[in-house]
């Protein structure tokens, strides 16, 4: 009889009721993880994201070899000579584009629209904006109106690169109409780190994209040069007015806090030079922009190694020049100065608006009219590198005078010197041939290429006709021959 | 009326006659060492009736004259005794011997006999897995079991091992079957490598924390049948470990030695021995390559190029030494054991080690006639100094495998204190030895408290409550002056605190009706899991050699809370019919935290029966086949294997590239870039059939097994997603697979006399996988490797397939597609370029005992099954694999000239720039053929008890020396076909710079008085 009871109360206990169950099962909530932050806490990644992982990143380093202004010490074939795989680009399609700009800013702005905080919505549509041209201007026609809709549309289609171009203005308009909004009492500070939270300074910016964009159209199927530039010149009325307007990233220089391109010439990275091409033409126009630019080679001399060359053949980097400090450069001749990695990461200077006005300015009034406007625009860059006006008028006078021959090929040589290790020099050669590039020895391909192919995780998650038959030599939109 | 009442009155006359004429018989039930057995059955020879022995073995029945009585019990040889004229008739009873009534221990540590099992299981002893001389175990099951595939990862010590029984069943999350001792789920890990394994190898493995020589027995149960009672843990198969115990060990305690030293020497892959530093035949230093002219007539700055084997010179002999004492005992009330092994291996890489102290006691005791306590704890202590393996630049293999022969690695610095290197970018292999390094301790202890009451004899409760609980502590460091993203130096300290708890409660009836015996189980479980994770890290050291956080510049920390509750309740019945017809069924009922809250809870259950088709025959004496059973079985298993916390989409405190948050004064996070959807539970159904048969009176037997698993909603925590959604992958159900195959134990004794014994057991197992649907949005799953190459799964392809970029080739007749120079060409797509699984595996087993000498060798064969070896792709382009001495020398490539469509007859020069170009760059160069055949081991060994040793003080000796790990036969250019860079991780078949294996002759002795 004892046992019979025992029996019947450890059966009881074995049957636990259902709602004692569920409530001990419910501890399912993630405690080392927030599921919902603030704006000001999703700014700061999405920028560094922007500044290291593209345009200091992958995309930084690929266009500066493919430009010829930086060199690659390693055995060919390697991406200076071309080599570049669907796998080398997942990284900056599969995570730093979509899902950590894109989405991120997504997110922030349903917030802040639904809170009223005007200005963040004006940074969010502005670097969305700013990202998706690095987007498309990199593979041609990609997702954009069926993004960002991972249960709705599970396979996004591709838009049309001009149609993506009409989304970019109208979304740098809209971050325009934010910045003129009233402060809202939740507002960016220092966790914007272009501006610090400045609207006014974020309102220049958004033009001088504007003109940027307008201006990559001169040759677009259905446009011309001449409205393509009269647009960039009603945009840049509202533009930088000084060096003071450049939007950039600042680095601490500390561990854990340095400038991309100091990660990108580490020796790690397997020796990164400048590029003969580019050291011999400063070197020819006694550019004295040379020092600042570059360090001296081991030699004391500046020389640049010859892109694509066998390794074999300069088995020691440092018998290079490599980038100096100012641009982030670290100094395998001198360890002890890493004031490189300090140095701040640009996304658009003065200058590069100088250059696009005098540009316009061109097709709009012809050469004579583009001369001051081209002579300010090396200016700006002079002076940004803190070169003296005497040595600038000095170099000024040894440059040719803009001709209707010559002028387009000056203006935009002139421009890939100041934008040195900006990734538009990718996007102004393809649109004008200039500067005049000859293959990289050893070259992968016979061409150098004019996209990049699409992701590997793209292509096999979300097929697309676009995708088909597409290499590197297929041009975008806008780079029509 | 009258009627009734004479028939009542005759009744009684009758039953008081018979009462007059039965006896009562008492006695009591002991085994030959005079130890009482409890619940033997006691049955009267023609009738029903019958009793059961107490727990003191005595026994009451009421019998008639010259009746004969039948004792029966589990492992016992049964005996009929005539009632004598005495009324006590004690009997003794004797353990069979006869495979017949092989006793396996299953599910919860219930013994069964083998003969009633509707499942396939496969039974390997204690002592069988201390002969492997394996310091993991699970490296000591290879070869034994069918089914069963053990992976090592690589020649490290401490290293992981996998195992998988039947295949794969889950495409993400948990494959490997659950470790269970003493009835206590434990944990078998490798803790997570936070630089990644890609890029830094594995860790130490808690599998291999357990020390073999405690263990008794290992029962491996292969289907979800066998392990229905588990639950979801167990749905891929479930190793059944039982320790030991004093039992056995009468009078004084018995106090056993062992010791043993094994001598290991690494299996090194072949590189070329003629070709200098330097590109396109002209020397040059620095240099990347190893393109230069020949080392022979090679003069470097005026004298001749001094040649050095830098593979062989880095790579020293290992050592291991294993020492065990043990003491075990037992009264008639209680019986013990204690054991302690000191494990101590060197690697071949300098200063690499694992070290393992284990404590292991056990006390069992009567604390009532029916109620008995056991507790047991086993306390073990590693230590694992190691290097980085994987594709960081922290790994010495980068460097050792691709230097020129002509570079002499030492001395490592230079007189201004740099390292002195070959070429930019690669970190002096010895400079690593002494400046970075990785130091793995782990604290772990599992106690086990198991009571059992008995309160009825054919009833038991069982309540055990079991926990795992270890600390396990990692530090990292690389010291300034390190070429790589750290030169400044970094450091790292990782802490894990594990605990799991694992309490069972059921009961166990036994009772026989007639003919019908009936074994049924009812219990309930609750498994609690607990984690701590603490991390943090330091860059830029102050002062170069001092690796404490107080020394770093710039220092980030993170830790994480995971808990996860299950719970669930189950049921098993077995019916037996007149000992050849078994009917048996389960079910279970669980609920588990990590699922979404209306899909919490999922049954499962399984149906199975066995038929012993000699019995009716009568064959048991039959001189050919005297055993046959067949058996069937269906089972369904649910299964939540998933990590907690999968269900949201939270922000992440992640670092931006080499940006570390909290950056000039802010903080900062990142969205997630997993999507979570809800989560149900996945499902798995299998059907086994088998038959086992015994031959020539159990000289031979043949077991031979099918089985048809099918798993549907698979869980997949990190599927690929179309990014431009915003997110690159997602956590789902996403999709079916299938396994299915056979498997096939053959066991022969050619010679049995009673001075030599010969065995031979051969198993063999052939599984087909496929992964059958994938979600509607997913097109494919990666589990390891880059991007490209890695493994991942397709939709109908077999699980495990290699995906890369390959050379182009003609769809139709699928020839090289060459150029006009009669070149490969790479074409620019990725293709599946491989698969993973193997096609069949084999084990042979050979043991002869003569008087005292044994001899005995495990053979273990693999066939198919690719590695992709990324050695490979690195090092053609630098010249140095044996491969690449062919250069200079001309190849026709077997193909068609694309342009021309015809056969190629054009010479091409394998040269340094076809080797840089075109064979480095395609992936499918880098896939190579993973069959092997090896000698798992091989030993000789002497007991001495017998003959030399007439003192009653030593009771056995025994001398040993062991052979393990010699690979007979491989296609593989690597060191050894059996390794994978994610150690015990779904990601197999993918290796980077692994270290490599050893051959190892070990020596021993075993001693107990």
């Amino acid at each position: 009889m004892k046992s019979n009871k025992a029996l019947s109360i450890i059966l009881g206990g074995l049957l636990l009721t259902s709602a004692g169950c569920k409530k001990y099962l419910d501890i399912n909530k993630d405690p080392n993880n927030p599921l919902d932050v603030s704006e000001n806490l999703v700014v700061p990644p999405v920028e560094l994201t922007t500044s290291t992982n593209i345009v200091g990143g992958f995309n930084g380093t690929t266009i500066a070899y493919w430009m010829q202004q930086l060199s690659l010490n390693q055995p060919y074939p390697d991406i200076e000579t071309y080599l570049i795989k669907s796998a080398d680009v997942d990284n900056t399609w599969s995570f730093y584009l979509y899902p950590n700009v894109f989405e991120n800013l997504s997110q922030m702005m349903a917030k802040a629209s639904a809170a009223g905080h005007n200005q963040y919505m004006a940074i969010g549509k502005i670097l969305f904006a700013y990202n998706m041209a690095i987007c498309t201007d990199t593979w041609g026609d990609v997702p954009f109106s069926e993004a960002l809709k991972p249960l709705e549309i599970p396979k996004p289609k591709y838009d049309k690169q001009a149609d993506i171009y009409n989304g970019i203005q109208a979304m740098l308009d809209s971050g325009i109409y934010y910045t003129n909004q009233p402060a809202s009492a939740i507002a960016p500070g220092n966790d914007d780190l272009i501006y610090g939270g400045k609207m006014d300074k974020w309102r220049k910016f958004a033009y001088m994209l504007k003109a940027r964009f307008y201006l990559r159209l001169t040759k677009a199927p259905g446009n011309t040069a001449a409205a393509q530039a009269d647009l960039a010149l009603a945009a840049l009325a509202n533009g930088f007015a000084s060096n003071a307007d450049n939007a950039k990233v600042s680095y601490t220089g500390t561990s854990q806090g340095e400038n991309p391109w100091y990660e990108n010439t580490l020796p790690s990275a397997g020796g990164v030079t400048l590029a003969e091409s580019f050291v011999d033409s400063l070197n020819a126009r006694n550019d004295p922009r040379l020092p600042v630019i570059a360090t001296k080679a081991k030699d004391g001399t500046y020389k640049g190694r010859p892109s694509g060359i066998d390794q074999g053949l300069t088995p020691d980097y440092t018998a290079f020049s490599v980038p100096n400090t100012f641009y982030g450069g670290y100094l395998p001749l001198d360890d002890n100065d890493n004031s490189g990695a300090a140095a701040p990461l640009w996304l658009a200077t003065f200058s590069e608006q100088k250059f696009i006005e005098a540009e316009a300015t061109f097709y709009k009034s012809g050469a004579a009219a583009a001369q001051p406007i081209y002579d300010s625009a090396i200016w700006a860059h002079m002076q940004m590198l803190g070169v003296s006006r005497p040595e600038f008028l000095a170099y000024l006078v040894t440059r040719p005078v803009l001709t209707a021959g010559n002028a387009l090929e000056q203006i935009i040589s002139e421009k890939y010197v100041a934008d040195f290790l900006s990734i538009e020099t990718w996007n102004d050669w393809r649109r004008t041939g200039f500067p005049a590039l000859s293959l990289a020895q050893n070259p992968y391909t016979t061409y150098i290429p004019r996209r990049w192919p699409y992701s590997f995780t793209e292509v096999t998650t979300n097929p697309q006709p676009e995708q088909q038959g597409v290499t590197t030599a297929t041009r975008v939109w806008w780079d029509a021959q | 009326m009258r009627k009734t009442l004479m028939l009542v009155v005759v009744l009684l006359c009758a039953s008081m006659c018979v009462e007059a004429q039965t006896r009562q018989i008492s006695g009591k039930v002991t085994d030959t060492k005079g130890s009482p057995i409890p619940g033997v059955t006691i049955k009267i020879k023609g009738s029903r009736a019958g009793t059961s022995a107490d727990p003191e073995g005595n026994y009451t029945i009421k019998v008639r004259p010259s009746a004969t009585l039948v004792f029966s019990g589990v492992g016992l040889e049964t005996q009929e005794v005539e009632v004598g004229s005495s009324d006590r008739l004690d009997v003794t009873m004797k353990q069979s011997d006869s495979r017949l009534s092989e006793v396996v221990v299953t599910a919860l540590g219930i013994r069964r006999e083998k003969r009633t099992l509707t499942y396939a299981t496969q039974e390997v002893k204690g002592s069988t897995l201390v002969e492997a001389k394996q310091d993991n175990l699970v490296n000591a099951l290879a070869g034994k079991v069918a089914g069963v595939q053990i992976t090592n990862s690589s020649g490290m010590p401490g290293s992981s091992a996998r195992i998988t029984i039947r295949g794969v069943s889950s495409l993400v999350g948990e494959n490997q079957a659950l470790i269970v001792i003493d009835g206590v789920p434990v944990d078998m890990e490798e803790a997570g490598q936070p630089d990644n394994t890609l890029f830094a190898g594995g860790l130490s493995s808690r599998a291999a924390d357990i020390d073999p020589n405690i263990i008794e027995s290992i029962n491996v149960l292969k289907g979800s049948a066998a392990t229905a009672i588990y639950g979801s843990n167990a749905a891929r198969g479930a190793v059944i470990i039982t320790t030991k115990n004093g039992a056995g060990h009468t009078g004084k305690p018995t106090l056993s030695i062992s010791s043993s030293y094994t001598f290991a020497s690494p299996i090194l892959p072949k590189f070329q021995d003629k070709y200098a530093q330097g590109s396109n035949g002209k020397y040059a230093n620095p240099s990347s390559t190893s393109w230069g002219p020949l080392i022979d007539t090679l003069k470097i700055n005026g004298a001749p190029a001094k040649k050095y084997n830098n593979v062989k010179n880095f790579f020293r002999d290992g050592h291991t030494t294993d020492n065990n004492v043990s003491i075990a005992g037992s009264t008639d009330k209680s019986n013990y054991i204690a054991s302690y092994s000191y494990l101590k291996t060197d690697g071949n890489e300098l200063t690499t080690n694992y070290a393992r102290h284990s404590l292991f006691s056990k006390y069992t005791t009567r604390l009532l006639s029916n109620l008995t306590l056991t507790t047991q704890f086993n306390y073990i202590h590693v230590d694992n100094h190691r290097l980085l393996e994987g594709n960081g630049l922290e790994n010495p293999l980068w460097t050792v495998y691709a230097a020129p022969i002509n570079w002499n690695p030492l001395p490592y610095l230079n007189p201004d204190g740099s390292q002195q290197m070959y070429r930019t970018a690669r970190n002096n292999p010895y400079w690593l030895v002494y400046n970075t390094g990785l130091d793995d301790k782990t604290d772990r202890i599992l106690p086990v408290v198991t009571l059992s009451y008995n309160p009825l004899s054919w009833l038991t409760i069982t309540e055990r409550l079991g926990a795992d609980m270890y600390t396990n502590n990692t530090d990292f460091h690389e010291n300034v002056g390190f070429v790589g993203s750290y030169p400044d130096g970094r450091i790292w300290k990782r802490t894990n605190q594990f605990q799991q708890f694992n309490n069972d409660l059921f009961l166990n009836a036994r009772k026989s009706f007639g003919d019908f015996s009936l074994d049924a189980v009812v219990g309930g479980n609750i498994l609690t899991n607990y984690n701590n994770s603490n991390f943090v890290q330091g860059t830029e050291l102050s002062i170069p050699g001092f690796y404490n956080i107080s020394n770093a510049s710039n220092v980030t920390a993170s830790y994480g809370y995971y808990k996860t509750r299950k719970v669930g309740v189950y049921a098993q019945a077995n019916l037996e019919y007149k000992n050849m017809l078994t009917f048996s069924a389960t079910s279970r009922y669980d609920g588990s935290s990590k699922l979404s809250q209306d899909k919490q809870f999922y049954p499962y259950g399984s149906v199975s029966a066995g038929f012993i088709f000699t019995e009716p025959l009568h064959m048991a004496g039959n001189p050919v086949l005297n055993y046959g059973k067949v058996r069937v079985s269906y089972s369904a298993v649910g299964n939540d294997n998933v990590g907690p916390y999968s269900l949201s989409n939270p922000w992440y405190h992640n670092g931006i590239g080499n940006i570390a948050f909290p950056f000039n004064g802010v903080n900062g996070f990142q969205l997630t870039t997993t999507y979570g959807f809800p989560l149900k539970n996945e499902a798995m159904k299998e059907f086994e059939t088998g038959i086992e048969t015994k031959w020539f009176q159990n000289r031979a037997s043949l077991d031979v097994t099918y089985f048809y698993r099918k798993s549907t909603d698979l869980l997949t925590p990190g599927v690929p997603y179309a990014p431009a959604t915003g997110f690159s992958s997602v956590s789902i159900n996403a999709g079916d697979m299938y396994n299915k195959g056979i498997e096939v134990v053959l066991g022969v004794t050619p010679v049995k006399t009673r001075d030599l014994t010969w065995d031979i057991t051969v198993n063999f197992s052939k599984i087909k996988n496929k992964v059958t649907r994938l979600a509607p949005n997913i097109t494919s799953i990666q589990f390891a490797g880059f991007v490209n190459p890695g493994i991942f799964a397709f939709a109908g392809e077999p699980y495990g397939v290699i995906y890369g970029t390959h050379f182009l080739r003609d769809s139709a007749t699928h020839k090289l597609l060459l150029d006009d120079n009669g070149k490969p060409q790479v074409d620019v797509g990725n293709d599946i370029i491989g698969n993973v699984t193997p096609d069949w595996l084999g084990g042979l087993t050979n043991t002869v005992t003569w008087k005292g000498l044994m001899f005995s060798f495990t053979l273990d064969m693999k066939k198919g099954g690719n590695i992709l070896n990324l050695d490979k792709h690195y090092l053609y382009a630098y010249g140095t694999p044996k491969e690449t001495e062919n250069r200079g020398t001309t190849k026709i490539f077997d193909g068609i000239i694309q342009s021309t469509g015809k056969q190629s007859d054009i010479p091409v020069v394998l040269n340094q720039s076809y080797y840089a170009n075109i064979a480095s760059i395609a992936d499918e160069s880098s896939v190579e053929d993973g069959s092997y055949l090896k000698l798992r081991q091989a030993s000789l060994g002497y007991n001495f008890s017998n003959s030399l040793l007439k003192t009653k003080a030593v009771k056995n000796l025994t001398l040993t020396i062991t052979a393990t790990n010699f690979i007979l036969h491989k296609n593989y250019s690597g060191s050894d076909p059996e390794v994978s860079l994610n150690g015990s991780g779904n990601g197999q078949g993918f290796s980077s710079w692994d270290v490599p294996t050893n051959h190892n002759i070990i020596i021993g002795f075993k001693a107990s008085f």
